[in-house]
């Protein structure tokens, strides 16, 4: 009886997130993250100054103890615009690309289930979709629907579905081929129960990986549309219409831009390093 | 006696994009309830398509049923909506899949997996349906089935799986419950153990079992008739020691033959010369005939019929209804 004595490894030890601990690029991802959201949520309390506030005796000026960012073209602190550009950036970046996942993986679950006309009817359609480059089909729908924060939201959502939708669907149609699914039919289940049940949970890892990092991306993709002049309006800061700000004036004023890009490129490293963590973490497997 | 499962003249086809396949051809059983019934045969021959289509799992496409009647209980099973299916499966008729590694999900754990199919088919709140998960482990066999309930299945070993899938099938206390190779890809020391749990079972909780194999010795300890298939349809239906004692169709006798044995001292075991026939490419007549030593002009042109009595017939042309009753009489 040799599998009778085996021990049982107790699983109250294995739900340790010990992976999230034990590796430094896990740590730097999250809190940086988590210091976002943080920002972003506490904005109002943390900034120094009323980023509209302008002033032109203090304009371009470079980083001081007073403004440690220094202030842009029209005197207003880069510091708190920063930080209340955080609000946009992450609310468009997180809204847009989550929306997109919820249809987008439903629909590449239909699609990988089902297989046959309706893969193909919703296959095709974001195939559409992905044949024009993200950018531009955010800025046409931007330019259709009007500049503002719910354009930004939904261009990034439409620019972002099709993605979600193949990978949920090739994902799928893996899972689908699994004993465990056959099993499931087998006790009883209908389709949309094993969707939920059963595939969901197994196609999660991936997709949550690639949520993060398409969040990546629709930060970058707000920043664009807001430099564009088609995402967050003026006055109110984000961190693509900053850089616009300080393009007028690179070399005299660089500060601006800098630190916004600067707050960019921290926010897309955040959420990549975040996205591989959550791999490791949401990997039954890696656990034994 | 009404049969809890009646197979009438069951036939699938693949419809594949080379043309159409007969996997299970004309196939008909029966089975009362809290009987065995192993369908034994070899690889391609059937035996997975007829369990599947018993509950209606075939893959589709490219496998359909194109004709013949499974009645589970009197209701035809080959007409029930998709609704009446879900019922039925997992609470009246369930299935025990061959391979444990990959029957359970990996991301819930055992007693969850368990759990589910209880609240699947009855109203219970999600304690008790885990209190039932943990009861189902216990009756398997499981030493600590706490925490075995708790664990995620990469964390048990093969053995254990297998004991927490068959719990899966039995928890909700099936009347029907279909085997697919349950020990082919296990150990042979774990084999022993599950076929000794099977048995157990098979007596505690009054279930008919079909049992699908290769392994003629998992038949012999388990069951108490046999369906040999070949090529997609039944050449012998026996009582299980009488199939062993006298086999009556020459490719039962062939399988038995080419089985070692403790008492006969041989340097090489014999074999059935030739292969099984492509299902595309059937042969005429009997499907057998060209393996076959006793082969006629009849069974080039001719598909011997099943013949005999209940529980023991035989398809071959060499055979008449008066052997076969002799044989029957022989064994007993």
């Amino acid at each position: 009886m040799s599998d009778m004595a085996q021990r049982v490894v107790d699983p109250a030890a294995v739900r340790q997130p010990r992976a999230l601990v034990g590796n430094k690029l896990t740590v730097i991802g999250a809190l940086l993250t988590m210091t976002l959201v943080m920002v972003a949520v506490l904005g109002s309390w943390i900034a120094p100054q009323d980023p509209l506030d302008q002033s032109f005796v203090a304009a371009s000026q470079p980083p001081s103890a007073e403004h440690w960012f220094g202030t842009d073209s029209f005197g207003r602190d880069v510091f708190s615009r920063v930080i209340i550009g955080t609000r946009a950036s992450l609310a468009i970046g997180l809204t847009g690309p989550i929306i997109a996942a919820l249809i987008g993986v439903w629909a590449g679950m239909l699609a990988g289930w089902f297989g046959g006309w309706t893969d193909r009817l919703l296959s095709r359609f974001s195939d559409l979709l992905m044949s024009f480059p993200t950018l531009l089909l955010g800025v046409m729908i931007a330019a259709a629907l009007g500049p503002g924060f719910q354009t930004a939201i939904i261009a990034i959502a439409i620019a972002l579905f099709p993605r979600f939708l193949r990978l949920a669907r090739s994902a799928t149609q893996v899972v689908r081929r699994e004993p465990f699914i056959d099993a499931s039919i087998a006790a009883g289940r209908g389709p949309v129960g094993i969707m939920l049940r059963h595939v969901a949970p197994n196609i999660a890892g991936s997709l949550i990986v690639a949520l993060s990092l398409w969040i990546a991306t629709a930060i970058r993709l707000e920043a664009a549309l807001s430099f564009l002049g088609l995402g967050t309006q003026p006055p109110a800061p984000s961190w693509g219409n900053m850089i616009r700000d300080g393009m007028g004036d690179l070399v005299g004023d660089p500060w601006p831009a800098a630190f916004a890009g600067a707050a960019i490129t921290l926010a897309v490293l955040g959420f990549n390093m975040l996205g591989d963590a959550l791999r490791d973490m949401l990997d039954p497997e890696l656990d034994t | 006696m009404n049969a809890l499962l009646e197979v009438e003249d069951l036939s699938v086809h693949l419809f594949t994009p080379r043309g159409v396949v007969r996997a299970v051809d004309g196939v008909s059983f029966r089975l009362e309830a809290g009987q065995s019934l192993g369908i034994v045969g070899e690889s391609g021959c059937g035996k997975t398509m007829t369990a599947l289509a018993l509950m209606r799992l075939l893959p589709s496409p490219p496998a359909r049923i194109v004709g013949g009647h499974i009645r589970f209980n009197g209701e035809d099973i080959v007409d029930a909506t998709d609704a009446r299916l879900r019922q039925l499966r997992g609470s009246a008729m369930a299935m025990i899949y061959q391979d444990p590694m990959t029957t359970l999900n990996p991301v819930f754990s055992v007693g969850e997996q368990i759990a589910e199919v209880v609240r699947l088919h009855e109203h219970a709140t999600p304690q008790a349906a885990f209190a039932r998960a943990v009861e189902a482990l216990h009756q398997v066999g499981i030493p600590e089935p706490d925490r075995c309930a708790r664990a995620y299945p990469h964390q048990l070993s093969g053995g254990m799986r297998q004991r927490a899938v068959i719990a899966m099938a039995l928890v909700c206390r099936p009347r029907l419950l279909i085997a697919d190779e349950p020990t082919t890809a296990l150990d042979v020391t774990i084999q022993a153990q599950i076929l000794d749990l099977m048995r157990v079972l098979r007596d505690e909780s009054g279930a008919a079992i079909i049992l699908i194999t290769h392994d003629l010795g998992v038949v012999a300890d388990l069951v108490d008739d046999v369906a040999v298939m070949y090529a997609g349809s039944v050449v012998e239906c026996a009582p299980v020691a009488d199939l062993f004692a006298a086999p009556a169709h020459p490719y039962t006798q062939g399988l038995l033959r080419a089985m070692p044995s403790l008492e006969r001292k041989l340097h090489r075991l014999p074999t059935i010369e030739g292969t099984v026939p492509s299902p595309a490419a059937m042969p005429p007549g009997c499907r057998f005939h060209p393996r076959c030593d006793l082969a006629r002009t009849i069974c080039r042109d001719h598909r011997p019929p099943l013949l005999g009595m209940p529980g023991r017939s035989a398809a071959c042309w060499a055979l008449t209804e008066f052997e076969l009753s002799i044989a029957h009489v022989t064994a007993a």
